[in-house]
């Protein structure tokens, strides 16, 4: 169970992770901690950038499940919690810094492309040509299954930011992928350390 | 007229379109053949590969947020207990003034002359010479006859050692040569109460009236010295 859809814990679960429960709270850790990481991975692109999204977004959860409420479902509020740590690391000074280009040139991070299948690897390689928004926003809309006011909201933007993005980055995708079937391309770094 | 990649993703995503737009795109084979890719995409991307952390973050997470509790704990206190710091720097900053007023008084004190030194410096006759020598009777006298005298000087040396100890201490920006000029009278003083002390019994009292009165006169110019050093630092425009 890798994806937050797939992830659950039980009600009273929850209730003593509210109460501060260790036991409970290893159990959020256990189910979320691969959805969070794979989240921030695929948005980052970089390892050890989503191993402290990952660590910073469940000190978030301990320090405030006392306040969750149950209104949303407790793997939603997770997610929030993750992408907005996210949004924070794509927007803050030191990764724009380190990255002038980051709103217009793709950010291949330090990802290694571990797909097995040959149209995975692919796309994977055409994810990585993608400027970090576009990414983001289409792993959102396509893959978590956000809806363009809330991503528009996120962002700070509106739901036309989020369409056009989501309409560039497919159309890029397509550009590449079919680029990808046309010409031979250089072996791919195969990591067998996940 | 083809549809665009947001209409497209529109009709893929289930949003809202006109009928025409649908309408055009069931019977458009180029338009369904684009759909199909951008569904396509969306599959696969939802089919990519999942990945884990590479080793477990919980003891890590576990020890930030315990750590980050307590420095929680530690700035709520610190903020409970600001209110006693700052009450505690008023109080000090008080103290602070009251002292400093009070060390400004013995400066105001010290820049009055000394009682003592006026009645030194206005009646030269401590010095040696004011007493015109001794005469031969007086060389030639008891004891006795010299006695009066050398418990005058006695005792004025004795007063002025007490104004010189009530003057305020030294400050701390100092000349060197007035230090110098203070060393060499203090070690002058040093000399001669060596000397009274060394000759106690056995020395003429002759002697030893002068010797006081050298002691009278250094410890005057001591005082005086000093007093002048003092008011340099009141009159100091700091």
């Amino acid at each position: 169970m890798t994806r937050f859809a797939d992830c659950s814990v039980a009600e009273d679960i929850v209730g003593r992770a509210r109460l501060g429960d260790p036991a409970a709270n290893e159990v959020l850790y256990r189910t979320y901690s691969t959805a969070v990481y794979n989240l921030a991975l695929r948005l980052t692109r970089q390892r050890t950038i989503a191993e402290e999204i990952l660590q910073e977004t469940f000190i978030e959860v301990l320090t405030k499940i006392g306040t969750f409420r149950g209104a949303a479902l407790l793997g939603t509020w997770i997610r929030e919690i993750a992408v907005n740590k996210c949004l924070m690391h794509l927007r803050s000074g030191w990764y724009r810094k380190s990255r002038p280009l980051a709103d217009i040139a793709p950010d291949h991070g330090d990802y290694v492309v571990t797909a097995t299948k040959p149209e995975h690897m692919d796309l994977e390689r055409a994810l990585a040509n993608l400027t970090p928004i576009s990414r983001t926003v289409v792993w959102l809309h396509d893959v978590e299954g956000y809806t363009h006011h809330e991503i528009g909201k996120l962002m700070g933007k509106s739901d036309s930011f989020s369409k056009s993005q989501l309409a560039r980055a497919h159309q890029r995708l397509q550009v590449l992928l079919e680029d990808t079937n046309e010409s031979e391309q250089p072996c791919m770094q195969l990591s067998n350390n996940y | 007229m083809h549809a665009t990649i947001e209409q497209l993703l529109a009709i893929r995503d289930r949003e809202p379109v006109t009928a025409g737009l649908k309408q055009h795109v069931d019977m458009c084979l180029l338009c369904r053949e684009r759909l199909d890719k951008f569904v396509l995409a969306r599959n696969e991307l939802n089919r990519l590969p999942q990945h884990s952390p590479r080793r477990d973050y919980w003891p890590e997470v576990l020890a930030r947020h315990e750590h980050g509790r307590q420095s929680l704990k530690l700035r709520r206190n610190l903020t409970r207990y600001s209110g006693f710091g700052l009450a505690a720097s008023a109080l000090l900053a008080s103290v602070l003034f009251i002292y400093q007023t009070n060390d400004t008084g013995n400066d105001k004190v010290a820049e009055t002359t000394p009682t003592v030194v006026l009645e030194s410096t206005a009646t030269p006759v401590i010095s040696v010479a004011e007493d015109n020598g001794p005469t031969n009777d007086q060389l030639g006298s008891s004891p006795a006859s010299v006695k009066p005298e050398l418990d005058t000087l006695i005792a004025r040396s004795a007063r002025l050692e007490a104004v010189l100890h009530a003057l305020p201490r030294r400050p701390r920006v100092i000349r060197a040569g007035t230090t110098d000029l203070i060393t060499g009278l203090q070690e002058g003083v040093a000399l001669i109460d060596y000397q009274l002390n060394f000759n106690t019994g056995d020395q003429p009292a002759q002697v030893s009236r002068q010797l006081w009165q050298q002691r009278v006169d250094l410890m005057n110019s001591l005082v005086n010295v000093r007093y002048a050093e003092m008011q340099r630092v009141a009159y100091s425009p700091n």
